[in-house]
């Protein structure tokens, strides 16, 4: 993972870098979702401020997709896989749960855990690839 | 796919990290295209071979399948 780190930490293009991206998207959304469940506000203000992360986010996926541009074909593979798992096992968990919900085992959920649960199976996904290679 | 990398770079006293730089692509790549756990796509393979002076066939050798 070094050197995709290396490159997450240091942009072609000077600041930001990834990172700094990712750090700033990931406030943007506790700050939103604090003042969501926090504060008394108009309905016209809730939606103004529960779409507030899209520029952000916008903005890190451009980075995300510069950076892996700037890969080699090695670890390009690498992160394809990881993708691959996060995607499929994503698609998975929330087809079961949509399932038991239905039969009404769980309640509802928020949607947004959703990239959460992503986000992690990325991180297994790559580690099981990056493994399988070594 | 078979290679001939590790004897290569012994020829030349290069390291793994030595080459990833000198061809442009990350160590993890060379140790999966070396350790046979990865086989490179056509460019990545002519790279490889022409760092080290030589041509493709002698860097890589394709496995007949048998049958």
């Amino acid at each position: 993972m070094d050197k995709i780190l290396k490159v997450a930490l240091k942009s072609q293009f000077g600041f930001p870098t990834p990172v700094t991206v990712a750090l700033l998207v990931a406030a943007t959304d506790i700050v939103t979702s604090l003042l969501l469940a926090r504060m008394e506000l108009g309905q016209t203000a809730r939606v103004a401020i529960a779409l507030l992360p899209i520029p952000a986010n916008v903005w890190l996926i451009a980075i995300i997709l510069r950076t892996l541009r700037r890969l080699d074909e090695f670890l390009k593979r690498i992160q394809f896989e990881a993708v691959a798992v996060a995607f499929l096992t994503t698609g998975l968990a929330a087809l079961t749960y949509g399932q038991l919900q239905t039969v009404q085992v769980v309640g509802p959920l928020n949607a947004g855990l959703i990239w959460g649960f992503m986000l992690v199976s990325y991180v297994l996904g790559y580690a099981v690839a990056a493994r399988h290679y070594r | 796919m078979k290679n001939r990398m590790r004897i290569c770079r012994a020829e030349l006293d290069w390291t793994q990290a030595q080459l990833a730089a000198k061809i442009g692509v990350s160590r993890q790549a060379i140790v999966a295209v070396e350790n046979g756990k990865y086989d490179p796509a056509l460019p990545l393979a002519f790279r490889i071979s022409r760092a080290f002076g030589k041509n493709v066939e002698e860097v890589f050798i394709w496995d007949e399948p048998a049958g």
